[in-house]
């Protein structure tokens, strides 16, 4: 099978186990206010570690140098592993058969380890209980921090049942008594105890480990040999570290001041003889290519908890590793081909996983960049009109490509404005709802010249979607500029921000687009770059991050990105902005576009200025700041994730009570549009410049069926 | 003694739902855990701060089964057999069965953290650690002395302990005990004593001027 075919199995599969959908939308509700409530008893931690894991990564193999012989003087056999094939050797030829209990690791699961010692005639028992249900059971497991959670207590008492004899109630309490029992018959017959670490110290030569339920204490304090596999990225320079990463683990991954246990072992338990494998599998080749972020993570699954396609798919989303951080993982450690498989295309670019990282890991970035080499496998038609976004203005290029597909390949919807695909058209969906092309583009209809304004003057970047399909929010931007009296310029030849070539992995197309827009507008000489796109002021301001390293372009780009700014944060600096002459006589609640949010720090301004409204009351609905699903491509490639997803924010909006929608970029608008007339939902959306436009002017203008009057004109 | 810090260890310690009781002196800690521990057998850590409060003989004058785990001490074999001829493994073997069916487990503290609410318990070839982990109650006796601000100074503590008594970076076990042993792996429903110890109880002697519970 083609990676994208596995892939969009593993959608299917994703999709289809309800069961674990409902799981892990309880898990987060339940642990969101913990974990935050935690990380702010705990402000230091997610600062301190990362600075610790920065070092680590960049003196690893010195480190590792360190840890080694530090560990050997300790007493430990130190065994370093050059590929997963090596570890799984030597630790073949060190277990010769017998009872093996293996606590959760990482770098065990990556080894895929539990297989082949049960293959050479090992009993292997998994002794976190969760992972033991699951094993007894033949259960597969529905979430990493609780695996078993999804199963019945009736049927947990029936398992323990049939291992003990007898009859357990269906109670967790007596439950976990007799499980308590029959793991301790097996710690006292234990031949071989394996763990993970959480860290290791390179000083002292420790192996730092954290757990609620003991068990990985009773392994270090009972197993006759006790091995160790750990990938050589959990090294740390000092114990004080280590401890540090272990106690931020429990913080942030289950929302607990700390983990009921942290074991320090800096040498084996006489008689029992300790082995430390030193998994190498990945990691050099990750520092090589300068993907040391990945090597920062420690797996507390902190990102997952708000990924909204982890949220939607689960373990389908990632390999070895879970999530998009997985999808790194796995490129390094496994293949660029499992990299496809496990979703490197599926990464919304949301960033709701940098916020939640203690270590501040930029995946969505990372995945950008390695999506680079997913560019020459792309399909025929994606190619080409990824090549035309460079020969025109924002989407011009591509436009006749985009008109011809409505006119012979669409069925319009007069309703609803748009139109969709009469059978699929590749990987896009035929229920999609397309907007129209607009006759004449936002950019060809500007005048070439600009009225001059009292003060200010701005540039405004119009972006592909308000250029190609949403003029009227084009339309209602510069006329709020020009009404506050600032001068607005439209350059006629602005270029696409470049994300949509980004995403897909064409960053020599992106970057040519790039460099025209900064020398473009340098030559408009505007104090502020204007845009009403959040996605558009995202990528302008990470052109320095983009051209980093390179000279010519680094600079420029640096005072480019320095005077790109969201409308709304422009607007609110104005005095006029206030004076309003109408109304808004509705209730509106606002969705933060991930890319305003997260992206520009950008939440303040929209809704100061909504609630400044006369007539207009705010209605906040739950998880704001949550991804609407659209992701550009996304939402074409992957419309029932991007649908999934999508329903989630329409019961949030459905919550607020809300009679409009307002937010701060054209993609979510095009998207919601979409979701909620599939949820047979009749709220209006509208850009927060529209809203704006309306009340200042007064201009009643009408709004019909979620799309102003004025859209239609072009 | 800064009572302020014993007062936010207490509070740290209590929220990790660590049972705590305060002591004016060695005597009154006797006295407390008399209070507490009302069966036995009780397995006492190799430790010369509890060795020092003669805990083993309060218990046994009791008429609580008690005996010393680890060191020269090897509980008696049920099945009989002589200790002085059983290896290493066996020795081990032993004290795991003995420690198996044993009520309670008392150790010392290297340190306790007050920020994090931890126990801090430092071994070297001996077997606290396994005497925190397999009975079904845990008790610590420690001085308050012990006390640091933060985990990190706990381990600091550690590592000066460490170099003094065995002139090396650091002992071979730490445990960091938060609380007693739980599971949340049976729907979501928390539970004590999955694997270790469901009760874990600490009796703090504010004894001025005395470093205590240096067990290494």
């Amino acid at each position: 099978m083609r990676p994208d075919q596995v892939l969009r199995y593993r959608i299917e599969r994703g999709l289809s186990d309800k069961t674990a959908s409902s799981i892990r939308s309880l898990l987060r509700m339940a642990s969101k206010i913990r974990i935050s409530g935690c990380v702010g008893r705990w402000p230091e931690l997610a600062g301190q570690v990362r600075e610790i894991k920065e070092k680590s990564a960049a003196g690893l193999e010195s480190l590792l140098e360190q840890a080694a012989s530090r560990m050997e003087k300790n007493g430990f056999r130190v065994f370093r592993a050059a590929t997963n094939r090596e570890a799984l050797d030597y630790i073949s030829g060190l277990v010769a058969g017998g009872l093996v209990i293996k606590s959760k690791s990482n770098a065990a699961k990556e080894i895929g380890l539990a297989r082949v010692l049960e293959e050479k005639g090992c009993r292997v028992v998994e002794s976190d209980l969760g992972d033991r249900i699951c094993q007894l059971g033949n259960i597969t497991p529905a979430h990493p921090i609780g695996p078993a959670i999804h199963v019945p207590v009736d049927r947990v008492a029936q398992i323990f049942s049939n291992e003990l004899g007898g009859k357990i109630p269906a109670d967790p309490s007596e439950i976990v008594g007799a499980a308590r029992k029959l793991f301790r018959r097996n710690f006292l017959q234990m031949d071989v105890g394996i763990t993970g670490a959480n860290a290791i110290a390179a000083d002292t030569g420790s192996v730092v480990l954290t757990e609620n339920e003991g068990n990985i204490r009773l392994i270090a304090g009972l197993a006759p040999v006790h091995i160790v596999v750990a990938g050589i990225e959990k090294i740390v320079p000092t114990l004080e570290d280590a401890v540090k990463v272990a106690h931020t683990a429990a913080v942030y991954g289950a929302g607990q001041d700390i983990g009921t246990y942290i074991t320090v072992i800096t040498g084996p338990a006489e008689p029992a003889e300790v082995y430390v494998v030193l998994l190498e599998q990945g990691r050099w080749e990750a520092l090589r290519e300068n993907f040391e972020e990945t090597l920062y993570c420690i797996n507390c699954g902190s990102c997952l908890m708000e990924c909204p396609v982890y949220l939607e798919i689960g373990e389908n989303y990632g390999s070895r590793y879970v999530g998009g951080i997985g999808v790194l993982q796995s490129t390094f450690r496994e293949s660029f081909q499992k990299a496809l498989e496990s979703g490197l295309d599926l990464c919304l670019n949301c960033k709701t996983c940098i916020n939640r990282c203690p270590v501040k890991i930029d995946t969505p970035r990372h995945i950008l960049r390695l999506r680079r080499k997913a560019a020459p496998g792309r399909p025929p038609a994606e190619k080409i009109l990824l090549g035309r976004q460079k020969a025109g203005p924002q989407g011009e290029g591509a436009a006749f490509l985009i008109r011809g597909a409505e006119r012979l390949l669409g069925k319009r919807d007069e309703a609803l404005h748009g139109w969709r695909l009469r059978r699929p058209l590749g990987s896009v969906d035929c229920r999609r709802l397309m907007p129209s092309a607009t006759k004449k583009t936002f950019l060809a209809g500007q005048r070439g010249f600009t009225l001059p304004g009292a003060g200010t003057r701005v540039a405004f970047f119009t972006g592909c979607l308000i250029n190609l399909f949403c003029g009227e929010i084009g339309d209602s931007a510069l006329s709020l500029l020009r009404r506050l009296g600032v001068e607005a310029a439209v350059p006629r030849r602005q270029m696409c921000c470049s994300m949509p070539n980004l995403a897909a992995g064409d960053w020599e197309g992106a970057l040519a687009m790039i460099t025209a827009n900064i020398d473009l507008f340098e030559r408009e000489g505007a104090d502020a770059v204007v845009t009403a796109c959040a996605t558009c002021g995202s990528t302008l301001r990470e052109y320095p991050v983009l051209l980093d390293g390179d000279p010519r372009w680094h600079a420029r780009a640096v005072s480019f990105a320095g005077r790109v700014m969201d409308i709304t944060v422009f607007l609110s600096g104005l005095p006029g902005i206030k004076n309003f002459r109408g109304e808004f006589p509705s209730s509106v609640t606002y969705h933060d576009p991930c890319h305003l949010a997260r992206a520009q720090g950008v939440r303040e301004e929209p809704r100061a200025l909504l609630a400044g409204i006369p007539g207009l009351k705010l209605a906040e609905m739950s998880d704001p700041d949550a991804c609407c699903g659209f992701g550009g491509a996304f939402s074409l490639k992957f419309y029932q994730l991007a649908c999934g997803i999508g329903s989630k924010k329409a019961a949030s909006i459905a919550g607020s009570g809300a009679d409009t929608v307002s937010t701060g970029c054209p993609g979510c608008v095009v998207h919601l549009r979409d979701v909620l007339q599939r949820e047979g939902m009749k709220l209006k959306v509208m850009h927060t410049v529209e809203i704006l436009e309306k009340a200042l002017t007064g201009n009643r203008g009408g709004v019909r069926d979620g799309r102003p009057a004025g859209g239609k004109s072009r | 003694m800064d009572g302020r810090l014993v007062e936010k260890a207490v509070k740290s310690l209590e929220e990790r739902g660590i049972r705590v009781c305060l002591a004016d002196s060695g005597a009154g800690a006797l006295e407390m855990i008399g209070e507490i521990i009302r069966s036995g057998p009780v397995a006492l850590s190799n430790d010369e701060y509890i060795a020092g409060l003669g805990l083993c003989q309060m218990l046994r004058a009791g008429k609580i089964e008690a005996f010393v785990a680890g060191g020269d001490t090897v509980p008696r074999d049920p099945a009989g057999g002589e200790s002085e001829s059983l290896s290493k493994a066996d020795r081990r073997d032993r004290l795991a069965r003995a420690l198996e069916g044993a009520a309670w487990g008392v150790t010392g503290a290297a340190a306790i953290a007050a920020d994090t609410g931890s126990i801090l318990i430092m071994e070297e070839g001996g077997c606290s650690h396994l005497v925190s982990a397999l009975p079904p109650a845990h008790l610590v006796v420690a001085g308050a002395g012990c006390i640091t601000p933060t985990l990190g100074e706990a381990l600091s503590r550690c590592r000066q302990l460490s170099r003094r008594s065995l002139n090396r970076p650091l002992a071979g076990r730490i445990s960091i005990i938060s609380g007693p042993s739980m599971t949340a792996d049976i729907q979501g429903v928390p539970v004590k004593g999955m694997h270790g110890p469901l009760e874990v109880h600490l009796v703090l002697v504010r004894e001025e001027g005395k470093e205590a519970g240096a067990a290494v």
